[in-house]
């Protein structure tokens, strides 16, 4: 390392020191003094620093937005490629990336703490809509985000700023960009750590509770007969999620296959046990609902219990391989969209089994 | 840009920014020598030696030019020749090992009006080329992106001044 003055010592120094016009900027060294401006006529005298400025005339944007576009291009692109390179949808690009982006912001712009966090937020949904926009998260995935990059972001804004006071002073030359690169060299570290470290998350299983007010075989019959759904989807599933809107094939023995149309797919089931009224049990053998990043769809089971007075519990299980991580983060949001999932298809049992509809009646019969 | 290296090794390397201002603005701008002198890539900074003013050198001041390059530091040292106050400027740029060796050049800096709100600064740099050894094409190679960098920064210079001046067109009284 030089003992020189760095570039950005020169920099400040210069930054500093020339004095300039108040009003149109035009430099001042070596006029005589007190004078007027040649430019814009305005008076100044070089020993009244009231009179002059000293810092360079900047637009602001120009301050703050390369550090921006950086920090959250950088940190889309350092998810692509934990994601397709090393096959991480853990710690390293929920926690890693979003971190990386605080850190470069807290390091590379110079604002007051209230701006850096404004900054932030800014950069946390620059890093969401890269997301999106790249098809590695969905509209409900990026609200979760929105929740789960904050305190990475916010975090590593912190480490940024520290780490800029620390090294302001220093006369380290090439601290302008090599801590910028040394950022993202972790974050790949961590990806590869975490590659390494890597084991297969296991299958997990949410179950959803709901009463019919019906007795249990029209319970059953507003599972295995329905085919199309047309009550009104709740809007967590309409923005963001896989809604059912129909199915064909029949689920009413062992052994038949059911295909469920969502409006991003379908998902074939194989029906493994049917114990009419109270138990239908399938696997899923094929799985194309848009989600295939995040989750793998096992099995599950839709359970009839009479409850008395006409009523029935219906309780709906859907087991799944996950492949977010960590699981402590992700599977609170996931179990929101499971049960949203599956309230919206109690929902749909309830209304064909409290008023059936002449066509599923006709069928019971010749079943 | 014009590159021209004599038959004797004396080199002439002339380039021009036009920028989206008038003279006398852009004028204010390049007086700020400290600063405009590290438009070229080479240079991080500018020491005066023996000035009383800090910002300032008197005609003939001497002048510390910190080079940078692939890392390395270096200084080099020069004088203000000339100074043509709403003109330009010339500083030389020597090795500190004498004037023989290490590219000795002259940059000159002029800026004129092309009409009332645009200008053209010449960007010059004439000197003996020393170390003979390489081959020609390889110096106007290197010439030429050393031009087209302090000519790129130049341009991008004036033109953020630019925008933070109409940003501030309402403030500036006219004369």
């Amino acid at each position: 390392m030089s003992d020189e003055p760095s570039e950005h010592e020169h920099e400040a120094r210069d930054a500093i020191g020339e004095p300039r016009c108040l009003t149109c900027g035009y430099v001042l060294s070596g006029l005589p003094s007190p004078h007027k401006c040649p430019e814009c006529g305005r008076p100044f005298d070089l020993d009244i620093a009231s009179t002059v400025m000293t810092r360079v005339p900047f637009m602001a944007w120009t301050f703050w937005m390369p550090a921006l576009l950086t920090a959250v291009g950088g940190g889309v692109l350092g998810s692509i490629f934990l994601v397709f390179a090393f096959g991480n949808w853990g710690v390293s690009v929920w926690f890693g990336a979003p971190f990386a982006v605080g850190a470069i912001l807290g390091y590379r712009v110079r604002a007051a703490p209230m701006l850096l966090v404004l900054l932030s937020l800014v950069g946390a949904a620059g890093f969401i809509t890269g997301m999106v926009s790249l098809q590695l998260a969905g509209a409900f995935c990026a609200m979760a985000l929105g929740i789960i990059i904050l305190a990475p972001v916010l975090l590593g804004l912190l480490a940024g700023w520290l780490l800029r006071r620390n090294l302001k002073e220093s006369r380290f030359s090439q601290r302008s960009w090599l801590p910028v690169l040394l950022i993202f060299a972790a974050l790949m570290g961590l990806g590869l750590v975490e590659r390494l470290t890597d084991s297969p998350n296991r299958i997990e299983s949410v179950t959803t509770e709901g009463v019919i007010a019906a007795p249990i075989e029209a319970s059953w019959d507003g599972l295995v007969f329905y085919e199309e759904v047309t009550h009104p989807a709740p809007w967590i599933l309409r923005i963001g999620l896989a809604r059912p809107l129909s199915a064909s094939g029949s689920g009413r023995r062992a052994g038949d296959i059911k295909k469920c149309v969502y409006n991003k797919g379908h998902i074939s089931k194989r029906i493994t046990a049917v114990n009419a009224p109270r138990l239908l049990a399938f696997d899923v053998i094929e799985q194309q609902i848009g989600y295939e990043r995040d989750v793998r769809l096992v099995d599950g089971s839709f359970e009839f219990v009479p409850i008395g007075d006409g009523l029935t519990q219906v309780r709906l299980t859907t087991r799944y391989v996950p492949r977010l991580s960590p699981r402590w983060c992700w599977r609170p949001f996931e179990e929101i969209a499971v049960h949203t999932l599956h309230d919206y298809v109690i929902e749909g049992i309830r209304l064909r089994a409290e008023c059936p509809r002449p066509a599923v009646i006709a069928l019971r019969a010749s079943d | 840009m014009r590159l021209e290296i004599s038959p004797n090794w004396r080199v002439r390397a002339i380039t021009w920014a036009d920028v989206p201002l008038p003279a006398s603005v852009v004028w204010g701008q390049m007086r700020g020598l400290r600063r405009f002198l590290t438009a070229d890539p080479l240079h991080v900074g500018v020491t005066f030696a023996d000035s009383a003013n800090e910002h300032f050198p008197p005609i003939g001041g001497a002048l510390v030019i910190h080079h940078r390059m692939f890392g390395v530091a270096i200084d080099r040292v020069g004088k203000l020749l000339s100074w043509k106050e709403g003109v330009g400027f010339a500083v030389s740029d020597l090795s500190q090992r004498g004037k023989d060796v290490g590219f000795p050049h002259v940059c000159g800096y002029e800026a004129k009006a092309v009409d009332a709100g645009h200008s053209r600064i010449t960007l010059s740099a004439c000197g003996r080329w020393t170390a003979r050894w390489v081959p020609r094409p390889v110096i106007k190679l290197w010439l030429w992106w050393v031009m087209a960098e302090t000519r790129r920064s130049v341009e991008a210079e004036m033109r953020r001044f630019a925008k933070w001046r109409s940003s501030q067109r309402a403030l500036v009284p006219q004369k």
